[in-house]
């Protein structure tokens, strides 16, 4: 996995102990994307969001139905080489370090079904779920 | 003197019967069937098929799965998918109630929790109870039934775990 996710490059020389994930909610779920792939946060009303091409976060994850609203919405500035996409997300809480040892991977009917490989993993932060996201992916 | 000739006949006849029964449960192969209920109709799984029984819990709704796949529960550290039971058989959506149940079915190392609207009961019945499906039914359902019983005026389909959870995995 670490090598189909160009993102971890920088890890390859070293034994992952844990990963740093901004977290946010997203139609209730919590989704969790590493901090490698974010290159900075904008308020969507920030001029510097007209340069770039952005697409909503539920676009991009195939949500079956979209939210009505996002409550408290960012654009989070993409870590790629163009470094001009943006994704649109919902309600960022905390950037919060999660150990290896509590990721698990998606069950096998998940994983064989479901559109996108965006969503990869599942993070057990006590009595709740974070959905871990790629978005190099989809 | 005939009424007490009569009342025994009757006895020995009850007993005879009695004991053709038990001979009958002796030998007849039964089988485990979890018996479960979805929009208001019974339906059962091989009990070989099912390895837990939970309560409703919280379910991560997973994007981009299709609409039969609930989402994610965490079961004691493990992560199972949880399938609609309604939506696999084409049945109209249940409410969830507090007699929701999420079994854990598992066939040919296919593994998920299947949300049904009650478990009734776990119990071995005889094999020969089980009639062959009748060949009318819903193409919706038709390929997940591997037989029909009826028992005290209800009709229970008994489906086949291993096709459900086959038919989620694309061709």
């Amino acid at each position: 996995m670490t090598e189909e996710r160009g993102y971890e490059n920088t890890r390859d020389s070293e034994w992952v102990e844990a990963i740093r994930v901004l977290v946010f909610q997203f139609e209730g779920i919590r989704m969790g994307i590493d901090v490698e792939q974010i290159a900075g946060m904008l308020d969507p009303r920030d001029r510097a969001v007209d340069e770039l091409s952005v697409s909503s976060f539920h676009e991009k994850l195939s949500f079956r139905n979209g939210p009505s609203a996002y409550v408290a919405p960012m654009v989070l500035l993409v870590k790629d080489e163009e470094g001009r996409h943006g994704v649109l997300i919902d309600q960022p809480q905390d950037i919060i370090s999660i150990k290896i040892d509590s990721i698990r991977p998606l069950p096998p009917l998940v994983e064989a079904s479901r559109e996108s490989p965006a969503v990869w993993g599942v993070a057990l932060m006590e009595e709740d779920m974070v959905l871990l996201v790629d978005l190099l992916f989809g | 003197m005939v009424g007490d000739q009569l009342s025994e006949r009757i006895l020995e006849q009850v007993r005879r019967r009695r004991e053709e029964a038990k001979i009958v449960d002796v030998d007849e192969e039964r089988v485990k069937l979890v018996t479960f209920t979805l929009g208001g109709n019974h339906y059962a799984f091989p009990g070989a098929d099912i390895k837990e029984i939970l309560p409703l819990m919280k379910i991560a709704y997973v994007p981009g799965t299709p609409e039969s796949i609930l989402g994610i529960i965490n079961v004691r550290g493990d992560i199972e998918s949880v399938l609609s039971g309604c939506r696999v058989l084409g049945l109209p959506l249940s409410e969830p109630t507090s007699r929701s149940r999420i079994v854990i079915a598992e066939s040919n190392g296919v593994r998920s929790g299947i949300l049904v609207d009650s478990v009734e009961d776990v119990s071995d019945f005889p094999s020969s109870s089980i009639q062959p499906p009748i060949p009318t039914l819903d193409t919706s359902i038709r390929d997940y039934v591997t037989g029909e019983m009826s028992q005290s005026g209800k009709t229970t389909t008994v489906l086949s775990v291993e096709r459900i959870l086959n038919g989620i995995i694309p061709r």
